[in-house]
């Protein structure tokens, strides 16, 4: 079982529960998937034995009896092309590698170069969790490559718990498809209720059943249960708002290391996805 | 004009908060509004602090979405595998997957296939009590936030420019990719919302990284700093450690979720210490920026 940990808002604790939930689950398979700001080897302490390169092609250019290719030039909409006083410039964070300049421009002109845009290292964590992470380099904009060749390191028919971006855009949705099941980790707030909801969308469209996790739970604010209850969407825990999770939480600790008692929790918590699967 | 972007590498430290506080302090200090931007079309929330009145609703289109035509495709096998962002399922294209580079339309024939314009998102220009304010929402999952967020700049930029002095404030989104990129380049200032832990400390260095990567200058606030003091004096020494000054620290407060069930920037309501911390902390920046 694939299950993905989102909810569209940055920083309500999508990392803390995935792998706390992996932790008790364990063994099995985590997939760090944030690969701007991954941070869940900080939780469950990988030994990243295994690095390799996330590369991309793009087009570079020899200059071929002063000849440039002006259509690859004109084709290319991500203007990661220009012609420049007869000169080829390539700028290689704008290339998407759609391939059309290969198409277009003459074969003694261009030729693919493998780019570098991040790496994906992998190894052995707390309780036998196989863990596997993505670094975008700082600078490149390909992040849904590095989810995409992050996710390919996951075997098929393991459980996977998959650790997602924030937002409900293009690296979101890459990180999630293909899940059984997203929990959907939020905060009891307006902007965790506005966020949530476009995640729920996104969800819908990628037709991937949904659960809530409510994290600093308590306070006034009931606007998520309600929503949960009229779209009827489970809402299967809830971790209150608490310095000392918060504090443990800042150090590195997983929700069972801080408070045992979620040990069992969290293993019914994964017993309750599954019946939604 | 000057522009100041609100990041933060890690996500939830308080972007968001801060931004509407920054536009509400600008309003006092220099009594004259400054222009405010989202920058995060992904999950935008700050419309949620700045109320006001929508003046104004437009589509945004971004890139085209490529339509199939079965009947004009000559080679029907190869068509349906052009596409390298795997868009083209049995020659019908998936909006979420289509990024309009039109490769298929060299594949397949110019006949078989049109570029055609789309509905990706909307994008909202409002009159709020703390000054014109643009943001936008993309539909979920749809590619071109980039040239949404370029768009949405350029829309302040325009309000901003046409008074000396002004000040343009971008609430960014997390993360170092190419939402952050287009909402960092070419602004005078970036303020880091960070805060104690080793998350936020690892997501710092990369986000410091980026800002070294297109030289600009960085100034780091840390939010709810009184969570783990040990932690926050490790920020703020990598914060010297890299030449990266530390603005102030916000220690816990309520007002914030306060503020955020009243749709209102903390510093509006009545919080004497927090607000003198916040103003303290927007002047410094405020001179920060005016001196670039």
């Amino acid at each position: 079982m694939i299950i993905a940990v989102a909810g569209g808002k940055g920083g309500t604790g999508k990392t803390f529960v995935s792998t706390s939930l992996a932790l008790v689950q364990a063994p099995l398979q985590f997939a760090d998937c944030d690969v701007e700001e991954p941070n869940a080897h900080l939780f469950l302490e990988p030994s990243l034995k295994k690095w390799e390169r996330v590369s991309v092609t793009i087009p570079s250019f020899r200059k071929w009896r002063g000849e440039v290719c002006r259509p690859g030039a004109e084709f290319c909409r991500f203007r990661a092309l220009a012609v420049v006083e007869d000169e080829m410039l390539v700028f290689p964070e704008l290339c998407t590698s759609c391939g059309g300049c290969f198409l277009l421009c003459p074969e003694e002109t261009i030729k693919p170069r493998e780019h570098q845009v991040g790496v994906v290292k992998m190894g052995m964590a707390k309780r036998g969790i196989d863990f596997v992470t993505g670094e975008l380099t700082v600078g490149q904009q390909r992040t849904e490559e590095v989810i995409k060749a992050v996710k390919k390191r996951t075997s098929p028919g393991e459980n996977v718990v998959i650790d997602c971006p924030p937002g409900s855009g293009p690296t979101a949705r890459v990180a999630l498809e293909g899940a059984d099941f997203c929990l959907m980790v939020t905060e009891p707030t307006p902007f965790g209720l506005h966020d949530i909801q476009g995640n729920k969308k996104l969800l819908d469209v990628l037709k991937i059943p949904a659960g809530v996790v409510i994290n600093r739970a308590g306070g006034s604010y009931d606007g998520i249960d309600r929503w949960c209850k009229k779209e009827e969407i489970p809402l299967l825990a809830e971790i209150p708002f608490d310095f000392e999770i918060a504090r443990s939480a800042a150090r590195g600790m997983t929700l069972s290391e801080v408070e045992p008692v979620w040990e069992e929790k969290l293993k019914n918590l994964w017993a309750d996805i599954e019946k939604y699967v | 004009m000057k522009q100041m972007v609100i990041i933060s590498g890690k996500g939830g430290t308080g972007k968001t908060s801060l931004a509407a506080c920054f536009a509400a302090l600008e309003n006092t200090i220099d009594g004259r509004a400054p222009v405010i931007v989202d920058c995060d079309v992904d999950s935008p929330n700050l419309h949620l602090l700045l109320g006001g009145e929508i003046k104004e609703k437009e589509v945004f289109r971004g890139p085209p979405l490529a339509q199939i035509d079965r009947s004009k495709v000559n080679d029907p096998e190869k068509c349906a595998q052009s596409c390298v962002f795997g868009a083209i399922s049995g020659l019908e294209v998936d909006p979420l997957k289509c990024v309009g580079c039109a490769v298929c339309r060299l594949v397949c024939g110019e006949e078989a296939v049109r570029m055609e314009e789309r509905n990706s998102g909307t994008i909202f220009e409002r009159e709020t009590p703390w000054g014109r304010f643009f943001h936008a929402e993309l539909l979920p999952g749809y590619p071109g936030s980039g040239g949404l967020i370029t768009i949405l700049r350029a829309k302040g930029e325009e309000v901003a420019i046409r008074r000396p002095g002004s000040v343009l404030i971008l609430d960014g989104s997390p993360g170092i990719g190419c939402q952050v990129i287009a909402s960092l380049a070419g602004c005078d200032l970036a303020v880091i919302v960070s805060e104690p832990g080793k998350g936020a400390l690892h997501d710092l260095e990369r986000i410091r990284q980026l800002l070294d990567f297109f030289g600009i200058t960085g100034r780091v606030v840390i939010n709810r700093s009184d969570l783990d003091r040990s932690l926050t004096r490790e920020v703020e020494r990598y914060c010297l450690d890299n030449e990266l000054p530390v603005a102030g620290k916000i220690p816990f407060d309520p007002a914030f979720a306060e503020a955020a069930l009243s749709g209102k920037p903390a510093v509006a309501l009545d919080n004497r210490s927090l607000n003198r911390n916040l103003e303290d902390i927007y002047q410094r920046l405020r001179k920060t920026l005016h001196g670039l």
